[in-house]
Order: C-alpha cells, then sequence, then structure tokens
C-alpha cells in the first residue's frame, strides 16, 4: 500500500551559522513535515526560522507574524508573540548542553503556491539547564502571496556545532 | 514514520458545499490523521463545526467537549473550552477573503473502538475571518462509547468556501 508521508531529504551542517534547505518544495505536495532530529548548538538560544523565496534569497523583511506557547515542567507557562516579525520565533529548543537539546516537528503548508501565504506550526521538546523539561508549540505565517522554495534555520545566539534536517511531503 | 501514513479519504471543495465527511475509519487502523489544508468559509465570521459520524452520519447529541489554548499574534493567548455541546469548536471563525484560510492537523483515538469514547488532539495554524494569525492547541472528545466512522466539517452558517481535507491511517 502506498504511503502518503513521503521522505523527501535530508540536510545537516557542521559548525554553521545557520542552515538552509533549499529546493524541497514543488508542486508535488501542499504540505510538508520537517523535523529537526539533532541539534547541538555553541550557546543557548533557540532556533528560528526564515523562508527562501524563489530567487534563493532569505527572506529577512518583516513580513512574518508568529506565535508561541512555552510549557515547562519547572515553570510557569510563557508566551510570546510578534506581528510583522522578520523571523518566525523559535521552532525549536536550542541549548549549549548537548543532551539538552531535544526534538521538534514542523509542519509548512502551501509553500509552492505563489498565491497564497506560507503557514507554519511547530511542536518542540527539549530541556533547560537541568531543571526540566520545556516544550513549544507555536504558529506562524509568511503573509505574502508568493512561491517559497526552502527554508533558513537559525540560532538566537551562538551557531550550530551540527544540525540535522529530515524534510517529508505529506501528500 | 517514513512509510507509516496510508491515506483512507479525501475531500477537495472547490465549490460552496454546506459539509463533507472523511469516512472509512474502521479497525485496520488505531489511529487516524486529518489533514486541513486552505479551510475557509463563504460566510465571514463563520466558526468551523466539528462533529464525529456514526454510519456515515453526524451525530448531533451534546456530547461534545473541548479544550484549547487559543495562540493569537495580537494579544494574550486565550482559554477555549465548553462541554456537552453538539459540536466541536475546534478552529477559529473563517471568511473566503484572500489569505484567511485555516490549516492543520488532527489526530483520531479510540474512533472504532465500541467501548471507548472518541478522542481528537489538534494543531491548528491559520488567518482568522478579522485577518489575524492565530491557532489552537489543545483536545477534546466525544463521550458517547460506540464506534465512529469518520469525521464531518460544516460551518455555524453557510458553507464551507474550499479546502482540502483528507484522512489517513497510521500503519500499525
Amino acid at each position: 500500500m502506498a504511503t502518503e508521508l513521503q521522505f523527501l531529504k535530508s540536510v545537516s551542517g557542521t559548525s554553521v551559522s545557520s542552515l538552509s534547505v533549499t529546493d524541497c518544495f514543488s508542486a508535488n505536495y501542499d504540505v510538508y513535515a520537517f523535523f529537526i532530529v539533532k541539534q547541538d548548538t555553541t550557546a543557548d538560544g533557540d532556533t528560528h526560522l526564515r523562508f527562501i523565496d524563489s530567487g534563493g534569497s532569505v527572506i529577512t523583511a518583516s513580513e512574518y507574524d508568529t506565535a508561541q506557547l512555552s510549557v515547562a515542567s519547572y515553570a510557569a507557562f510563557g508566551e510570546g508573540r510578534a506581528t510583522n516579525a522578520d523571523r518566525i520565533y523559535n521552532v525549536h529548543q536550542g541549548q549549549a548542553v548537548s543532551a539538552e537539546n531535544g526534538g521538534s516537528i514542523n509542519y509548512i503548508y502551501n509553500p509552492n503556491d505563489s498565491s497564497s501565504y506560507t503557514f507554519h506550526q511547530t511542536s518542540s521538546a527539549g530541556a533547560v539547564n537541568s531543571s526540566g523539561l520545556v516544550g513549544n508549540k507555536g504558529i506562524g505565517v509568511h503573509k505574502v502571496a508568493e512561491q517559497i522554495t526552502g527554508f533558513n534555520l537559525f540560532p538566537n545566539s551562538g551557531s550550530y556545532d551540527f544540525l540535522e534536517v529530515k524534510v517529508y511531503g505529506v501528500k | 514514520m517514513q512509510g507509516s501514513l496510508i491515506k483512507i479519504d479525501e475531500e477537495i471543495v472547490t465549490s460552496a458545499v454546506a459539509s463533507i465527511s472523511l469516512l472509512g475509519i474502521d479497525s485496520t487502523y488505531d489511529v487516524y490523521m486529518v489533514k486541513l489544508n486552505n479551510f475557509s468559509s463563504v460566510t465571514t465570521g463563520a466558526t468551523p463545526r466539528v462533529r464525529v459520524t456514526k454510519s456515515s452520519s453526524a451525530d448531533t447529541t451534546a456530547n461534545y467537549n473541548y479544550a484549547a489554548k487559543q495562540l493569537r499574534t495580537d494579544t494574550t493567548f486565550g482559554n477555549n473550552s465548553n462541554t456537552n455541546q453538539t459540536s466541536w469548536d475546534i478552529l477559529n471563525a473563517l471568511s473566503s477573503a484572500t489569505g484567511n484560510i485555516a490549516n492543520g492537523i488532527l489526530y483520531l483515538f479510540n474512533f472504532n473502538n465500541a467501548t471507548e469514547y472518541s478522542f481528537v488532539t489538534m494543531e491548528i495554524t491559520q488567518r482568522s475571518n478579522e485577518g489575524l494569525h492565530r491557532g489552537k492547541q489543545g483536545g477534546a472528545v466525544h463521550t458517547v462509547a460506540s464506534a465512529s466512522d469518520g469525521i464531518e466539517f460544516s460551518m455555524s452558517s453557510g458553507n464551507i468556501a474550499s479546502g482540502t481535507f483528507t484522512l489517513y491511517g497510521l500503519k500499525k
């Protein structure tokens, strides 16, 4: 029986300030899932996301709306939001202690459709400074109708010792 | 996860319809997933209604309960919850204006089990009818211990304008 979760590509980087996953969206799918399966950062700081346009440029303009719910086992829950931001915030928890970096699943909707905004959602789990679990539930949108061909991940501070992403199409 | 997602049913709405049903839930799989893409409403401000189906017909009895955190990009998050409703109100209001669409993933648990309630988890990312970006994260239950064979989507008023609704089984 045919499966409808189809592996597209795996991309990794070592000692990089950011990681671009390029040419991963096409007319074959409307919805994509990507997993951050391994992340090691040089400093504490969450990973943010930007999209890549059809010209191959990372979109740094203030064209994103984003909101995040942070859930923690050791502290009160938190929330964050921004409109007209230059990124989608906190798609993955990041800690300098390697063992504290967990995993995340991210969905991207309509990236290839030049007449639609591109939507995003994330769910992640990690740990913080030996205190306990922290998770993130986030949403975002790139509110310009244009074709998106890929995405760029970068840490809030420091760089990546290692980052690995796997991308799937949801048929 | 590769190789684990099997398409069961799909409805693609390109002209207005009152409702759509995704059917085919049975004992083949324990857990099912629904993908929502480009869900919009003909009537501005209408809210999606979600119901389980029994023998292919929507159950409209007042046994729907849900709780969710509403994520908002414009202001403080909200808590949405209700009990003993005639449907699950698990998305924000929609419209047919460009960009005001809903996307999301639902997981369905115990639907085929005749001695268990039907449960749903949801993760929604959408532009509301006001053009604000919002989302919902939470869960829902239909408190009737009988088998559900599908899930129905309709609107609180008017019709569904567009959307691709897909039901998958998660391979055992």
